[in-house]
């Protein structure tokens, strides 16, 4: 079939992998210049994605599962770098690092697959593209939320003196954080309109009963989650570390939605 | 090399009010400097190159030239109005290599009081610039301040001895910028106004604090704590900063987003049950807790508030004896740089030593067989190729004749060669079989003797001579 990934395009993937796992090892060990690697690694990514795009004579973006997690891996790859240019948190590739490997590995194993069963609609676009770029903003989230608890614990350890700039601050992350989960909540939120709607308004995989199903009480559970996030400012009790652990627990949340589609395919 | 001079006192060798009697702001340095020359002029004292060192630790003078002692002693009197008497024991001297080691080891921060400190870097490099805005310096100092600021760097950067903070008050603020990314939107509220106060609240305004509140019993003393700082930072900002007394402590500590404790107390100012019930006031808003009272001012169950991060004294002094411990295990590594730096600059100093005589060999024998070549050419009947192969014929018998002795003069002032007589022996030989005057320093060209002394010296590559 020509929408599944050929050898060369998974070859390009692993490498991708490869070198983004390289550029995170070279980064954690505190080595300069360690950006290139992961560079080199999403462009190799994209390279198997415009080779996967080619081969179907399809250019538009989320066609199937390897396209999907390919993007998703791009995107995160692609703000992390941005993140370090700007000297954001220079260290936040530690958590986006893995992420970016992950999403890879699955795209090669899961790519597999036949195509969604979207439409070309309105809705269906909005839905597909929502859906998708929201999980880019709560792996964001989430790298935040887990710096932030690594950074308060090195904080706490005194004798050990402060933790070196390239964490960034516990207000610094806070608020990547919190900008982060806003973005990925809107998207979500619009994500979840667009979902009910076709479920509605059409037979899917998903049945009758679709609102018990694992992939729907999952994408809930996992907005549930970010509104109480959302709810800190009015909350300050929820601020800090808890913020920091339901960002990390929401995005788990996600990353089982992911897995619950893939193993419905 | 033997003409450099060194004469100076530093903290180790002169206490602090001798050191403020010679010690120069960059500007007296500048006319200092003009003073000495000037002097040298009227034929009073010695004259040549002159740099001058002035901190709050150490006040040197690099000189180049025929200096004696006794001069350089007698400037300091008549320019401080000091008697001679009230510094002159406190004196140290060095010549030559011992004084190019010193130097180096100056900018190194390996002579600062704080071991590794890097502030003296730059202002040697001050002390340089100053010197050469006023012409002082030349062929010996240039080259010798240029290699200090590369060693300095050097040393700072790649060795450990620059690493980490040395001071209370740096550590204290590395901790808040872990903590808070901007300062702009917060509130530093020191407790007390003793002189520690004084010196973190120097580190935090010079963060551009948005507010600094002083609490003192009485708000007199607060008042007067305040007005010291003169509503400006330590980047010449404006600050707000605001005497306020211990009476509304509660509605401060609200307010506040670093709370340095440094009273004279005998029993805890904050305690975990007073700051437990402000932070729902507080809207959970991190907290950082600097105590460096003793006794302590802040009772450090507080510190296991959530949100709240309490560092003592002991705290930020461990981290400091840290540093230092660990810099005092890179002060070998650091020493071994400068020897390092040392011998090139000596290598480069004997090899510009001998470059002259060297170029006046070749000139020399270069000149004589131009002479006969034009004489013999003139008699034969050659065409161009013909003289050309001729030419080159007699310059290859001149590098192949030059090679040894050059290679022997050479090796002679190789900086692990220890005879050094033997090479001033050749140098004479040399001089005196060829009948060579070799242009003195004063006479060679400025930009030649100034060069990067890491680079090679063409003067010494047979090559160029060919």
């Amino acid at each position: 079939m020509a929408d599944l990934p050929t050898i060369v395009q998974l070859l390009l993937v692993a490498a991708a992998a490869a070198l983004i796992a390289a550029g995170t090892v070279l980064s954690a060990r505190g080595r300069r210049g360690t950006s290139v690697f992961p560079a080199v690694g999403l462009g190799l990514a994209l390279a198997a994605q415009l080779l996967h795009s080619g081969d179907r004579h399809d250019w538009l973006p989320l066609q199937d599962n390897f396209d999907a997690l390919l993007w998703l891996a791009i995107l995160v790859g692609g703000v992390t770098l941005y993140l370090r240019h700007r000297g954001t948190v220079p260290k936040v590739d530690l958590v986006t690092g893995p992420i970016v490997m992950v999403l890879l590995i699955a795209a090669a194993v899961f790519g597999r697959a036949r195509p969604h069963e979207y439409k070309d609609t309105l809705w269906d676009w909005t839905h597909r593209l929502s859906t998708y770029a929201s999980p880019v903003a709560f792996a964001l989230a989430a790298s935040a939320g887990v710096l932030y608890l690594v950074l308060r614990s090195k904080l706490r350890q005194k004798p050990h003196g402060p933790p070196d700039a390239s964490y960034g601050s516990l207000e610094r992350l806070e608020r990547l954080n919190y900008t982060a989960v806003t973005i990925g909540f809107a998207l979500l939120t619009v994500g979840l309109i667009t979902g009910v709607f076709l479920v509605l308004s059409r037979d899917t995989t998903l049945g009758s009963h679709w609102f018990w199903k694992p992939k729907v009480l999952l994408s809930f559970g996992a907005y549930a989650v970010y509104a109480l996030v959302l709810h800190s400012p009015y909350n300050p009790a929820l601020r800090g570390k808890q913020t920091a652990i339901l960002s990390i627990f929401g995005f788990v949340l996600l990353l089982g939605t992911l897995a619950v589609v893939q193993a419905m395919r | 090399m033997n003409d450099l001079l060194l004469i100076g006192l530093n903290h180790t060798t002169a206490p602090l009010d001798v050191r403020e009697r010679l010690a120069l702001a960059p500007q007296r340095a500048f006319d200092a400097i003009t003073a000495w020359q000037q002097r040298s002029a009227g034929g009073n004292a010695g004259g040549g190159e002159v740099v001058l060192l002035s901190t709050c630790n150490r006040v040197e003078i690099y000189l180049a030239g025929p200096v004696e002692r006794g001069a350089v002693v007698d400037f300091l009197a008549d320019f401080h109005a000091t008697p001679a008497a009230k510094f002159e024991t406190h004196l140290y001297e060095r010549h030559g290599r011992a004084a190019v080691e010193h130097l180096f080891a100056v900018a190194s921060g390996l002579d600062s009081m704080v071991l590794g400190e890097s502030q003296i870097l730059g202002q040697v490099r001050t002390a340089y610039e100053t010197s050469r805005s006023a012409g002082a310096t030349g062929p010996v100092l240039n080259p010798l301040f240029q290699r200090a600021a590369t060693v300095g760097k050097e040393v700072l950067t790649d060795t450990g001895l620059g690493d980490g903070r040395v001071s209370v008050a740096s550590v204290a603020v590395d901790y808040a910028k872990r903590i808070f990314d901007t300062f702009s939107d917060k509130t530093v509220l020191c407790l007390g106004t003793g002189k520690m106060s004084r010196l973190v609240l120097q580190g935090f305004t010079s963060l551009k604090t948005g507010k600094v509140l002083v609490a003192s019993r009485e708000q007199s003393r607060a008042d007067a704590f305040a007005a010291k700082f003169g509503g400006r930072d330590f980047s010449g900002g404006d600050l707000s900063i605001r005497g306020v007394t211990m009476d509304d402590l509660d509605k401060h500590l609200i307010a506040a987003d670093v709370i340095i404790g440094s009273t004279g107390a005998t029993h805890p100012v904050v305690t975990r049950e007073r700051f437990a019930g402000l932070l729902k006031k507080r809207r959970y808003r991190p907290a950082f807790f600097l105590d460096i009272a003793v006794p302590r001012d802040i009772e450090p169950a507080v510190g296991d508030l959530e949100g709240v991060y309490l560092y003592d004294l002991d705290d930020l002094q461990g981290v400091v004896s840290q540093t230092l411990a660990g810099r005092t295990g890179q002060v070998e590594v650091a020493r071994g740089v400068v020897r390092r730096h040392v011998d090139a600059y000596a290598a480069w100093h004997r090899q510009r030593e001998i470059g002259p005589l060297i170029d006046a060999l070749y000139r020399h024998s270069g000149d004589i067989a131009k002479g006969e070549l034009d004489r013999t050419l003139g008699k034969l009947d050659l065409d161009d190729s013909g003289r050309e192969q001729v030419e080159q014929l007699v310059h290859r018998v001149i590098q192949k004749l030059l090679h040894g002795p050059v290679s022997q003069l050479k090796q002679a002032h190789e900086p692990h060669n220890d005879s050094r007589g033997e090479g001033q022996a050749y140098v004479h030989a040399v001089e005196k079989l060829f009948n060579l005057r070799p242009p003195t320093d004063d006479q060679a060209p400025h930009g030649q003797t100034v060069s990067d002394p890491t680079a090679d010296d063409h003067n010494t590559d047979t090559d160029d001579h060919g």
